[in-house]
């Protein structure tokens, strides 16, 4: 019989169980969950977990990753196997989360109101959270947008993620930039979906409340999971927020004048 | 009294969210989303089963909607039909024409914001939308990152750096 080592957690009120044949690479999905979950890992005894995530280590020496009974994906790299885990983990998480809604956004605070920014991957969120945190934001994450059950933007503050034109990749903290790390709930203020575009001038286009909340679903993670939960904090969000749909040019002259626009328009 | 012949909006298997003049729809079935605008969702509001659509109609003008005709209700039924938030099946109207050419009828007839709902799905797959992160090449088919065909030595779906 395959020895199996397990732990199993609690992390924003989702139950997760991480299982490996090995010890040491068990001991290494530990390590990942209470970094990539911002230490927010309590041991918990028992329980169904939402969610299973084994590491097995197969003949052949490769890793194999396996969520809920499904297999991921093998690969000979560890590095690759944790990176992957890394994130699939705050996305499961981010899932289950009872009482949470997170959206795949920057976000920061300016004078105590909310600014969100949607968004996939590589479109530059963490260049333009970089940015606002370097004009005087509070810094919220650069990641997900976590939101209670009123709308209100709650930390989330992983370190910054960024990445070189050729792909390498490295991480920033806040003291690096100088900036400062927001630590209370605080109330929506503007949603902002853009996309970077060499020279794009800001024009916003103000969405109406349903048309801003149909945009926001691609980026809610636990809208299939807990469509009426979701469905409710978005519609606080959108009757409380300012929702603009605008490209953007560099980040760095940008978020000057995004921050002129919410002083204008919000505070 | 319920006509089977009337359209009777779907009830069950939705969650509603009303907003001032829209209506979000999100169908726990399909997990897709729509975004009624205030005309679409006044229809959608109004069939009840008993209300014809020149029911409909006339409601619509009595409460201060404007002046209707019946194609402008019937596009917004043909919609709600498409979309699944009808619970009866109710005959296309406009079967065969082209949304633009029902629109621009009815467009040019009416003063009256015409029946819209915007639709999207939500994503399948959570991690798909949101991270480029991989283990193994098929990771990354069908995402939006820099490579739906390279998982690269560091992890992402992107090429692999020189």
């Amino acid at each position: 019989m395959i020895e199996s080592f397990t732990f199993t957690f609690e992390s924003y009120g989702a139950r997760v169980r991480l299982s490996s044949n090995e010890r040491s690479t068990l001991d290494g999905l530990v390590a990942v969950a209470r970094v990539s979950l911002l230490g927010r890992v309590t041991e918990v005894d028992g329980g169904e977990p939402d969610i299973v995530f084994e590491l097995n280590r197969l003949d052949n020496g490769d890793i194999m990753l396996v969520q809920d009974g499904t297999e991921l994906g093998a690969s000979d790299s560890e590095l690759k196997a944790y990176r992957f885990f890394d994130s699939i983990l705050r996305v499961s998480v981010g899932e289950h989360a009872p009482g949470l809604v997170f959206l795949h956004a920057g976000a920061v605070g300016w004078k105590g109101k909310s600014i969100i920014m949607p968004a996939e991957s590589f479109q530059g969120k963490s260049t333009l959270v970089t940015e606002l945190v370097r004009a005087g934001c509070e810094y919220y994450s650069d990641d997900f947008a976590v939101l209670d059950e009123n709308a209100y933007l709650r930390p989330f503050p992983r370190k910054i993620s960024r990445r070189t034109e050729d792909f390498k990749t490295y991480e920033l903290s806040i003291d690096d930039i100088g900036g400062k790390t927001g630590t209370a709930a605080i109330e929506p203020g503007v949603v902002l979906l853009t996309a970077f575009q060499e020279d794009a001038e800001f024009a916003p286009i103000f969405e109406t409340p349903g048309t801003g909340v149909l945009k926001l679903i691609p980026f809610t993670l636990s809208i299939r999971k807990q469509p009426d939960f979701a469905m409710g904090v978005l519609h606080k969000l959108s009757s409380r927020a300012i929702i603009i749909s605008s490209l953007r040019g560099s980040a760095e002259r940008f978020a000057r004048t995004l921050l002129d626009f919410v002083d204008k328009n919000v505070n | 009294m319920n006509n089977p012949n009337n359209p009777l909006a779907r009830q069950n298997g939705i969650v509603v969210q009303e907003m001032p003049d829209e209506v979000l729809v999100y169908d726990l079935d399909s997990n897709k989303a729509h975004c009624l605008n205030k005309s679409a969702a006044f229809v959608w509001k109004s069939c009840d089963g008993t209300n014809s659509v020149g029911d409909i109609v006339k409601q619509f003008e009595a409460t201060g909607g404007g002046k209707v005709t019946e194609d402008f209700v019937w596009l917004a039924i043909d919609q709600l039909g498409e979309n699944g938030l009808l619970s009866n099946e109710v005959a296309p109207r406009f079967q065969g024409q082209s949304r633009r050419q029902v629109l621009k009828t009815i467009g040019l007839a009416s003063m009256v914001a015409l029946p819209v709902i915007a639709s999207l799905v939500a994503p399948q797959n959570a991690l798909a939308s949101v991270s480029c992160t991989c283990t193994t090449n098929s990771n990354c088919a069908g995402r939006a990152c820099p490579s739906t065909t390279n998982c690269n030595p560091v992890g992402l779906c992107a090429p692999t750096a020189p």
